[in-house]
Formats: C-alpha cells, sequence, structure tokens
C-alpha cells in the first residue's frame, strides 16, 4: 500500500522574519514619536490603581471602577443578549411566515435598526421611548430594602440596585438594537432548512406545532447558535456605546477616570486591553465549545 | 390588486406609528419636586466629572466641591444623595427627561440654558483661565496676540469656556473635545497654541508640565462666571428653597470654606486622589 | 395478472384516491390538466412519463404538498384542499417516500420511524419503539437503528424512509421516484423492497422510470405527458404495444437498455 508523502509541518521562512522586522520597525517608530514628539508623563501606576488597589486597612487587593464597569458590561452583555435572542427568534419566525402582515412588521423592525447608526438608535430610544418606558413599567419604583433587591444573587445578577433603571434602559435599548442583527440570523437558519425537511415532516402527519418543535426549530438552533454567540462578542464591543447615555459600564467609566487623572492614553489602552481579554477569551471559548460539538454530533 | 392591499397596509402602519408618537408626548404635569424628593427619602443630582468639582478618589467614590455641596444639601433636606454621573453634553436633555432631580456640576447660568432651565441664585463663582504652549506662545501676554487666525484654542464641546473662547478671540481657529484632558493634551502636544478651561484646572494641569505649559495672563481669570443649580422648569417652590439654601450657606461662609478647600490648591486633597505631583 | 397474493383478503373496491377535473398552476403554467384518475384498495399504480410530464406534482397533490386550483381530490373518503383543517389526519392515512430520502439528520435511525408514531398517536415511546423496529427489520436495516441518516449509503436511507412511512400504518403509499438518486447497485434493494410491500397487498402509487418493476409489480400503469395523461390502462395492456402515439415513442426509449 502507497503511503502519502509526509506533510511538511510549516517552518517560519526568511521571508516570513523580514515581515515580523518590518512590523516591529514600524511599531518601534510610533512608540519613539509617542514618546519624543507626545511629551507626555507616563503614570501607569495611577491608572492600573483605578483596576484594582490595595486597601492598607483591610491589607487586602480591592477591585476598583474599571473592573466593576467590566463586571457591568458583561452583565449588559449577557442580559442584552437573552433579551435580543428572544426578539430575535421570534422576528426571525416571522420573517419566514407566510402571513404577509407578520413578514411585513418584521421587515420594518429589521430595516429600521439597520439603517440608522447605532449612535443616533441609542439617542432616540434614550430620550424618546425610556423616558416613557420605565415610568411605565414601574421600575424606579422597586422597593431598594426589599428581600430580593439588596441580596447578592441581585447584585451578582444586575449591579447596584441603585442604579438598576439605568442598567434596564442600556440593556434593552441594546437588545432592541442587537435583536434586529439575531432576527436576521434565525431567518438565514430557519430559511436554510431544505423544503424537504419541512414536507417529510407534513408528510407523516406532523401537526405544524410539532413540525417546528421536533424538526425545524432543532435543526435551525444547530445552524443559529455559532452566529448567535459571534453576536454575544459583537455586544460586548457595541455595550461601549451606551456610555454615551450614561450607563455606568466600563468606557463611561473609562472616562471619568481619564477626566480625574488627565492620564488619557493609559486610561484608554488599559482599557482597550480589557476589552480585547474580554472579547478573546470568550472567542477562544466559543471555538472550542463548537470544535466539541461537531465532534459529538456524529 | 395586491399592490393596494400591500398599500393599504403601509398606510395604516404609518397612521399607526404617528399616533403612538403623539400619544406619548403628552404634556407632564407639574411636579412638586421637594415632595417627591421627600416621598422618595433620596435626592437625585446629575453631575459630571470635573477635576476639582467632581473626581474619583483611589478607591473609586466620588469626592469634590460638588459632592460635599450636594451632601449637605441632601442632609438639610433630611433625605440621601444619589449621584447620577452624567456624560456633560446630554446632562440638561437627562434633566428634563427625570433621570434626576437637579444638575449640581458647576454649571455656569447662562441666557441661552436659562430658556430651557431654571437656574438658582450662584453658589459658586470661577471664571476661565487659560493655559497655553511655551514653545509656540511664549511671547503672547495680550489678548490681541492669541486673537489671530492662525492661533489654535482648544476646549471642552459645549462648556462655557467655548463660548467665552468664541468671544473674547473671535478670529482664533477654535477645536472642541469631548473633555478637558483631550484639550489640555493638543497643547501639551503643540497642536494648539493654549486652551481654556475653568479655573483652577489650567493651574493644575500646567504644573505637571512646567517645561511646556504655562499659565497664560499670570493667572488672571478671563471671564468671571456664576454657577448655580439646574432644575427643570415649572417649580418655583424648588426653586425657592435651593436659592435660599445657597444664600444661607453663603452668609454662614461655608460655601466659600469647600471651595478654598478644593480650588486654591491640592494640598487638601491630594492623597485622597493619590496624587504624586 | 399477479395482483392478488393468497395473504391478501378479497375486499369491496374502495377507492382510496380519486382525481375528478384536476387542473393545477404554477403562476401561469398549467402542470396538470384535467386530471381524472382513482385508486382502488389493494391497487398497484405505476405513473411513468417524460420529465416535466407532472407526475410528481399530481402525486404530491394527493396529500396537499401541492394545491390544486381546479377539481375535486378524494383521499379515503375525505375531500382534501389548500388549507383545510386537520390536514394532517389524512396525511396519517398516506404515506410518503421522496426522490431525495428527508430523512432527519439530528434524529437516529429508530428516532426518525418513532416520532410520528409517538407525536400523532400518542404512543409510549416503549410501544413506539417496538412498532418501528418491527418495520426496519422488514426493511432489513434493524441493525442500523442507533446510528444517523448521514452515515447510511442511499440505498439503505431510503429503505429508513419506507420504515418511516409505514410506521403510522397509512393505507395507502406513495413513491415519489423512489430510486432516482440512488447509484444503481442499490436500486434493486429499494425496489425488492417495495415488491415485498406490494405482495403483502400494500395499495400504492408509485411515480418511476423503472419499468422492470413496473412489468413485475403493477396493475396498472398511468403514462402522463404535458400535464395531461395519455394513457390509463393495465399493465399487460401498456407493455403489449398498440397504445398511443407519445406512449411508444417513450417506451422505446426507456426500454432501449
Amino acid at each position: 500500500m502507497t503511503e502519502p508523502p509526509l506533510q511538511t509541518r510549516r517552518r517560519l521562512t526568511t521571508v516570513d522574519y523580514i515581515c515580523f522586522g518590518l512590523v516591529g520597525v514600524v511599531i518601534a517608530y510610533a512608540v519613539y514619536r509617542v514618546s519624543d514628539v507626545l511629551v507626555y508623563n507616563w503614570n501607569w501606576s495611577r491608572v492600573f490603581n483605578f483596576v484594582i488597589y490595595y486597601d492598607e486597612e483591610t491589607a487586602r487587593y480591592v477591585p476598583n471602577l474599571l473592573l466593576e464597569g467590566i463586571a457591568t458590561t458583561l452583565r449588559l452583555a449577557f442580559w442584552a443578549t437573552i433579551v435580543a435572542a428572544t426578539i430575535g427568534l421570534v422576528m426571525g419566525y416571522m420573517r419566514t411566515s407566510k402571513n404577509l402582515a407578520m413578514r411585513m412588521i418584521s421587515r420594518c423592525y429589521v430595516e429600521l435598526v439597520r439603517n440608522i447608526p447605532p449612535v443616533v438608535f441609542i439617542f432616540i430610544f434614550y430620550f424618546f421611548l425610556s423616558g416613557q418606558l420605565m415610568p411605565l413599567i414601574g421600575i424606579d419604583d422597586i422597593d431598594k430594602n426589599g428581600a430580593f433587591v439588596s441580596s447578592s444573587l441581585f447584585y451578582v445578577m444586575f449591579g447596584d440596585p441603585r442604579l438598576f433603571s439605568n442598567f434596564v434602559a442600556g440593556a434593552l435599548c441594546l437588545a432592541l438594537f442587537e435583536g434586529a442583527y439575531i432576527t436576521e440570523i434565525v431567518r438565514a437558519g430557519i430559511q436554510s432548512i431544505t423544503k424537504g425537511q419541512w414536507e417529510a415532516a407534513r408528510a407523516v402527519g406532523l401537526s405544524p406545532l410539532n413540525v417546528l418543535r421536533d424538526i425545524i426549530f432543532p435543526q435551525a438552533i444547530r445552524k443559529i447558535l455559532p452566529p448567535l454567540a459571534g453576536q454575544f462578542i459583537t455586544l460586548i464591543k457595541d455595550s461601549a456605546i451606551v456610555s454615551l447615555i450614561s450607563i455606568q459600564e466600563l468606557t463611561f467609566l473609562a472616562t471619568e477616570v481619564a477626566s480625574t487623572t488627565t492620564k488619557v492614553f493609559e486610561t484608554w489602552i488599559i482599557v482597550g486591553a480589557m476589552y480585547f481579554v474580554l472579547c478573546y477569551s470568550f472567542a477562544t471559548l466559543f471555538g472550542h465549545l463548537e470544535k466539541r460539538a461537531m465532534r459529538t454530533r456524529r | 390588486m395586491k399592490f393596494t392591499k400591500i398599500l393599504k397596509a403601509r398606510v395604516i402602519m404609518a397612521l399607526v406609528a404617528i399616533f403612538g408618537v403623539a400619544a406619548t408626548s403628552l404634556p407632564a404635569m407639574a411636579d412638586d419636586l421637594i415632595a417627591d424628593i421627600q416621598k422618595r427619602g433620596t435626592l437625585k443630582v446629575g453631575m459630571s466629572t470635573f477635576v476639582p468639582w467632581a473626581m474619583r478618589d483611589k478607591k473609586g467614590d466620588l469626592i469634590g466641591f460638588e459632592i460635599d455641596v450636594a451632601s449637605k444639601l441632601a442632609a438639610d433636606m433630611g433625605v440621601e444623595v444619589e449621584f447620577v454621573p452624567t456624560a456633560w453634553s446630554g446632562i440638561i436633555p437627562a434633566l428634563l427627561a427625570k433621570k434626576f432631580d437637579v444638575i449640581i456640576g458647576g454649571m455656569s447660568i447662562t441666557p441661552q440654558r436659562n430658556l430651557t432651565v431654571n437656574f438658582t441664585t450662584p453658589y459658586a463663582h470661577s471664571g476661565q483661565m487659560m493655559a497655553a504652549n511655551k514653545k509656540l506662545a511664549a511671547s503672547y501676554t495680550t489678548m490681541d496676540d492669541f486673537n489671530q487666525a492662525s492661533v489654535t484654542i482648544a476646549c471642552r464641546r459645549g462648556a462655557t469656556p467655548c463660548k467665552a473662547a468664541q468671544k473674547l478671540f473671535p478670529k482664533s481657529t477654535l477645536r472642541q473635545f469631548d473633555d478637558d484632558a483631550q484639550a489640555f493634551q493638543e497643547v501639551v502636544n503643540g497642536n494648539a497654541h493654549a486652551m481654556i478651561s475653568s479655573a483652577p484646572k489650567p493651574r493644575f494641569w500646567s504644573e505637571a508640565y512646567p517645561d511646556d505649559v504655562f499659565v497664560a495672563f499670570d493667572g488672571e481669570n478671563l471671564t468671571r462666571g456664576n454657577e448655580g443649580f439646574a432644575l427643570r422648569k415649572g417649580d418655583s417652590d424648588a426653586m425657592n428653597f435651593f436659592s435660599n439654601w445657597i444664600v444661607v450657606n453663603t452668609s454662614s461662609g461655608w460655601l466659600k470654606e469647600r471651595h478654598d478647600f478644593w480650588f486654591k490648591n491640592r494640598s487638601g486633597w491630594k492623597d485622597m486622589v493619590k496624587l504624586e505631583q | 395478472m399477479s395482483n392478488s397474493s393468497a395473504t391478501a383478503p378479497k375486499m369491496e373496491p374502495d377507492t382510496l384516491i380519486s382525481f375528478d377535473g384536476v387542473s393545477k398552476w404554477f403562476d401561469h403554467f398549467q402542470a396538470l390538466k384535467d386530471i381524472n384518475l382513482s385508486v382502488n384498495q389493494g391497487e398497484r399504480v405505476v405513473v411513468c412519463g417524460p420529465s416535466g410530464s407532472g407526475k410528481s406534482t399530481m402525486i404530491r397533490c394527493v396529500n396537499q404538498l401541492e394545491n390544486h386550483q381546479q377539481g375535486t381530490i378524494h383521499v379515503c373518503g375525505r375531500e382534501v384542499y389548500g388549507n383545510m383543517k386537520q390536514l394532517e389526519q389524512v396525511r396519517r392515512e398516506v404515506g410518503m417516500v421522496f426522490q431525495s430520502f428527508n430523512l432527519f439528520p439530528h434524529m437516529s435511525i429508530l428516532q426518525n420511524v418513532t416520532l410520528a408514531p409517538i407525536r400523532n398517536s400518542k404512543l409510549s415511546r416503549a410501544e413506539a419503539n417496538e412498532i418501528a423496529l418491527h418495520y426496519l427489520e422488514r426493511v432489513q436495516i434493524a441493525d442500523q437503528a442507533d446510528k444517523f441518516p448521514s452515515q447510511l449509503s442511499g440505498g439503505q436511507q431510503q429503505r429508513v424512509a419506507i420504515a418511516r412511512a409505514l410506521a403510522m400504518k397509512p393505507r395507502v403509499m406513495l413513491f415519489d421516484e423512489p430510486t432516482s438518486a440512488l447509484d444503481p447497485e442499490m436500486i434493486t434493494e429499494v425496489l425488492d423492497v417495495m415488491t415485498e410491500l406490494a405482495s403483502d397487498g400494500m395499495t400504492m402509487m408509485v411515480v418511476t422510470h423503472e419499468m422492470g418493476f413496473a412489468r413485475e409489480v403493477a396493475d396498472r400503469v398511468v403514462f402522463m405527458d404535458e400535464g395531461r395523461i395519455e394513457e390509463n390502462c393495465t399493465k399487460d395492456e401498456f407493455f403489449t404495444g398498440g397504445r398511443g402515439e407519445r406512449a411508444e415513442a417513450f417506451l422505446s426509449k426507456i426500454l432501449q437498455h
């Protein structure tokens, strides 16, 4: 039996090293220009202090503003994804409906959101909708001393109770915005199911509900989950926009730190690194999960 | 036939949208702010980070002149205080949208703003100060020196310093930034000749870069401003209360004492923010 | 004539499917032109004809996977039409096997077959499994019950599809070109299953090009061309010759090899 020749491992060649060298030169030049021309007193420790600081009294490391900001960002991304996914599932199904009205409503929603810049959408939502919606839901009237509200579980899930209505506004805003993109993901997922599956399910006499429940959605969900995971990561990044409406997430608190310390560069570089670590970690995690799911399916 | 069906559906949807918008724009009823605050048990104060009016100490808590004023005000009312840090460019719309009760944020009283919000009597008077780049503007000593087309002046977008710059130096080129730190950075880098900001910031910052930046006009304030609390229109009782609180605390000297603590120099609060300069 | 085997009980002729003056359009194209046809209990009807003749369309009208615009169709005594309520109840009496198998890829073979009995007839999982295994054995694929469709060959998948349709114990089976998508060496295994089904007395309507199968199993042959039924006669009549021009042309091309 003839064997194929051994695959040669990819090795870095001279050309590759030259490329790395060029990139290194560009970066070094940029750093030199920054330090030479910009006349800036770097002070990393002062800004890093706002990530985590050492409290002499309790002799412990205590998370500071920026870590709290990341926690809020994560909470926003989490809840907004859940709500957006719900909106997306409903609207996405409506997009494929035989009913013209349902198709029009969902199409309107998607086109509206996708053709307005995110910033403008946020402002419209904040000043117009939330001003009317929030009092209606009665968010501000929640009893801040209530049993659940003052529990630590509430704090983990939603953050500081005093900032709750602020948080809900931000999460809702993001959810409405991202929901339109998830709608398209769901629609594509449903439409990617071959017609033959619908026909076979119907031919065997399943009721319309069971056709959806047993055949269509299980297959659609498998197609939808990877892009949905990607959407979660996108949400982490997009959540920075709600800083414009003063939601106390990482970007907003970063502006406060930059303002207080006047150390603009350090603040934003550190915050950029924090976002990067967060997003990259999730991306790697989801990649792993996807590979595992692929393996166990067959 | 199909076309008219779709057209009808679209018209109906448009009408629904219009009515929805109209319905939600119903006028709000005139409210009694003081009563609301007391019922809620909290005074919600909108402010913006602005050294040394309000800033973060090394533990991340809010400190500053505004914080002291608002805390005492709430204590005198018998309620808790809750700060709502808000981006400056949206702070008045946020007040009108009832995100908080009052703006205590070193907001200068101007007629334009007064058309949208009510102001109390002034509780502080600060001025605008200018910090200039040593290399570019060392020789500039008069107002006219800065009033040239070739001169670039930086300021914080939408804040009073920009208006002052436009008024005092109409010929100069104005560059606006989202916050003072960035505006100041421009001067340090040499991209702007000078920046204008509320005193005493320019002085504080110049201390950090003695070789590159100096305080113009020997530190004299370019303008004298008045800062007041900003409130929603339509509630004269609240206005009366807050204004009189200010009058009382001005006469007792408390406001001046606090103002000097934060603004004169940084010795009093240097350690709170872990400043090394 | 070998249509009634020893095991099939003699019954009153019971019309399971009837088309009366049925026409169907796809937009402006008329795919079915005045179809009149009936299939009785125990009959094996083979439908053949050139592509585009409307054979698949006609058979898909039986369980309303396609809707007709004119005429009436009766299935098991009930009239069927586009948006009738409880259409699924009619479909439970009609089993269908597709050209592209259409097995459910996210379920095992066993689950594919038990799904309908569990959901439709509300059987317990144990009961459904028993029925499923019975039919899977009949199509000789019971040993693959825990595999997934993607692990089976085309011929195996189609046999599972037949078992899946049989699990609902339909009164009539429809086959829409069941072997057209199979590699030649797998065609036989599927045709064998269908032949055995026929000899057990199952009423069936088969759209196919496999004339050998028709000659062996069919009672009647229906020849369609351009949306019309050109020939509708017994098998012997059809294959002896002397039919219409188009039927002869078609036969001569098909029977080349």
